[in-house]
């Protein structure tokens, strides 16, 4: 019985290793690697590597411009997580008919989903250029403009540009999980409280919302722990500009590693990052917790 | 018994995983490495292919060489990141904006003690062996030399009225006015085919801050002072942000202007003037408007003052040799054989690159040529961008960030000045 015991331990640890030994080499130590290097002066081009305390956190600190890159990278998640999950949730009540054709549309939702996003990238900078981009064509020819808008000029247009794009790329992602959620809803309930006098409003609000809601729930943490990591669509379209308007985490620490060689730095902003991540992850988390 | 065999399985199968990168044999590369961006480029892949087939061809095995590529924006971390492993390489292409950093970085060898004594001034212009020096030490043979030039659409400017030639600044407003209010495109209401005058760059650091130099230059200013101090707030400087805004004022200029942009709409006719080096000339061709020479010109930037000195950013590509190559002596015979007049004429024959070797440069193939003729007078203008150095992506960053918020009137000209200043030198 002992010998059982120890065994199943065993297997157990045997069978957690492979996953362990990957977490602990490519997140685990990234991780620790990256904390231990905000606190040096470590350079990509140049050998150095001085321990200097807390420099690139003050420093970080006093430059004008760390407030507004949290304020855009809230702005950018806050939108890139609600419209695609405002338009995803209302696909997948569409979808969800049964309709001639609905199968199709499904699979055909999901194609934007599927397009790497560097390709969503330049598809969506063609649309908004200020030149030659389809979307100030169709502007001119329903007479909304009368000469062209430079969208990817503007600090505002410039986020509604990314922003759309992303939310575009995203929508069917949230479509997928919400409609997964829909079949779960019990035909009975609904059908129950439309005997009751409930109308197509009531029932969704009353009975679909309480049902889903915690797949919602997840749904929206995970959509925004996503777009706090979101780097290639705003790399390809703005590349965080203009003024750093669409400048996010992960296009500055990006920017202050590879192009501006300071490592430093560029943990420094990680670890800040990662802080505000671990936020996300907490309470995604406890709300995986409550639903177990 | 199965459980045990299932552990031994799973133990081998964790371990064999975790050790196989270990008990990889280490391939030692034959020959030499040539990293370079342009071989992987559609256009020029197979010249590069050729360049070193044709080179190999009489190499013995331990003297071929085999080439690596990385695109252009990458190649200065991943040269650099190099040296401070193990990696093999023997020679790169790099850009002459790079040669700064490597070699501050320690990357580069001194080409004093492989080359011969004479060998590059018997052999390059003393403008084009400058562009390979940094600090006193030759690092770079100069492969393909040429400042950036103003290139015209001389159809826009015809078809506008502009019967003038554009010397100063106040020739080139008066111009880009003409082509706002005169050409046909944009006098009628179709939007959609204006034709901007002055496709400045306005979008990213890496153009739009070494362009702008050519106008705080233009201007009598600069980035840094003598003592290198940011002189961005300098009289001078504010006037050319000032001279700069008017233009973006006027609706000469516009916002979100890449290098990539404003080929395009030069292509297609949209374009009066814009910044560009020598090898735009593939990027810009348009048999619609016939040939090359019948729509577009290039030519000097415009001055402050008839008889002041046109400035002009500085362009090239550089051959160097890495100070821990074994094969110094193989990596300088190999670019000999890309600087030869068969190798460099082909590739000036097929991609524009104009050939920096005298000997080849006053060759009947390239004086004859149009496009190259016409880059003459540019020639002896170029300046390397003061940014240049471990700092360039930071402190161009700097610069375009404040000009965009000059630009859309989220700050005013001397605070910008101030903003850029303060920035620079708390870096």
């Amino acid at each position: 019985m002992k010998t059982n015991s120890k065994n199943s331990t065993l297997m157990a640890w045997l069978l957690v290793l492979p996953a362990l030994i990957i977490f602990l080499l490519m997140i685990l130590y990234p991780f620790v690697n990256s904390i231990f290097i905000s606190f040096t002066n470590k350079n990509l081009i140049f050998p150095k590597n001085d321990f200097i305390g807390f420099e690139n956190y003050v420093k970080l600190l006093k430059d004008p411009n760390t407030i507004p890159l949290i304020w855009t990278t809230f702005k950018f998640v806050f939108f890139s997580t609600l419209c695609p999950f405002t338009l995803g949730l209302i696909w997948a009540i569409l979808m969800n008919e049964k309709f001639k054709g609905s199968q199709f549309m499904r699979g055909l939702t999901l194609v934007n989903w599927i397009i790497p996003g560097i390709a969503i990238g330049f598809l969506w900078n063609w649309i908004f250029n200020g030149d030659y981009g389809i979307l100030n064509a169709l502007f001119n020819k329903l007479g909304i403009i009368d000469s062209n808008v430079i969208w990817l000029a503007g600090k505002q247009t410039s986020l509604i540009a990314v922003v759309t794009a992303r939310t575009w790329q995203m929508f069917p992602w949230y479509m997928a999980f919400i409609m997964g959620a829909l079949q779960g809803v019990p035909k009975e309930l609904c059908e129950a409280s439309r005997i009751d006098g409930a109308n197509n409003i009531k029932v969704f609000h009353h009975v679909i919302i309480p049902s889903i809601k915690p797949v919602l729930m997840l749904i929206l943490i995970l959509g925004a722990i996503s777009n706090l990591q979101h780097f290639d669509l705003i790399n390809v379209m703005t590349n965080g500009g203009p003024e750093r308007a669409t400048s996010t985490f992960a296009i500055e620490v990006y920017k202050k590693a590879f192009k501006e060689y300071n490592l430093g730095r560029a943990a420094a902003l990680g670890v800040i990052w990662a802080i505000l991540l671990g936020g996300f992850s907490w309470v995604y988390l406890r709300n995986l917790k409550e639903e177990n | 018994m199965k459980k045990t065999l299932v552990i031994l399985s799973i133990v081998t199968l964790v371990f064999s995983s975790v050790f196989a990168q270990g008990n990889q044999e280490v391939k030692t590369q034959e020959g030499m490495t040539w990293s370079n961006w342009s071989g992987s480029e559609e256009a020029s892949k197979e010249m590069f292919k050729w360049m070193i087939d044709s080179f190999n061809e009489n190499q013995p095995t331990d003297n071929k060489v085999v080439q690596i590529n990385w695109p252009w924006g990458e190649t200065e971390s991943q040269l650099a990141l190099r040296a401070q492993g193990s990696e093999k390489y023997d020679i790169a292409q790099i850009d002459i904006r790079m040669l700064p950093t490597l070699a501050e970085a320690g990357v580069l060898a001194d080409l004093s003690k492989i080359f011969d004594n004479n060998y590059f001034t018997d052999n390059f212009a003393p403008g084009s062996i400058s562009v390979g020096n940094f600090n006193g030490t030759q690092y770079g043979v100069p492969w393909t030399v040429a400042p950036m030039g103003m290139i015209t659409n001389t159809q826009i400017l015809k078809d506008s009225g502009v019967d003038f030639d554009i010397v100063t600044i106040s020739d080139f407003e008066k111009a880009l006015d003409m082509i706002k209010n005169n050409h046909p495109a944009n006098t009628d209401n179709n939007a959609g085919n204006d034709v901007l005058p002055f496709a400045a760059m306005t979008k990213d650091g890496g153009t739009c801050a070494p362009d702008f130099m050519v106008w705080l230059w233009t201007f009598g200013a600069s980035v840094f002072d003598a003592n290198g101090n940011c002189s961005l707030d300098s009289r001078e400087a504010i006037q050319a942000i000032e001279w700069f805004k008017s233009l973006s004022d006027k609706g000469y200029i516009q916002g979100a202007m890449g290098r990539g942009d404003s080929r395009t709409l030069f292509k297609e006719g949209r374009v009066a003037f814009y910044n560009d080096a020598l090898l735009a000339k593939g990027s810009i061709t348009n048999e619609k408007f016939g040939s090359i020479e019948d729509y577009a010109k290039p030519q000097v930037n415009p001055v402050l003052a008839k008889g002041d000195t046109p400035k002009a950013s500085g362009w090239g590509h550089l051959l160097v040799i890495i100070d821990r190559s074994p094969k110094k002596a193989d990596a300088k015979a190999f670019i000999e054989h890309l600087i030869s007049k068969d190798v460099a004429l082909k590739y000036f024959d097929k991609i524009g690159m104009l050939p920096s070797k005298k000997s080849v440069l006053s060759s009947d193939q390239v004086a004859n040529d149009y496009w190259s003729n016409s880059w003459t007078p540019i020639l002896d203008g170029g300046r390397l961008a003061e940014t240049a150095g471990p700092n360039y992506s930071a402190y161009n960053s700097i610069i375009v960030e404040n000009l965009q918020a000059v630009l859309s009137g989220s700050k005013t000209v001397d605070n910008a000045a101030a903003d850029m200043v303060s920035r620079i030198e708390n870096l």
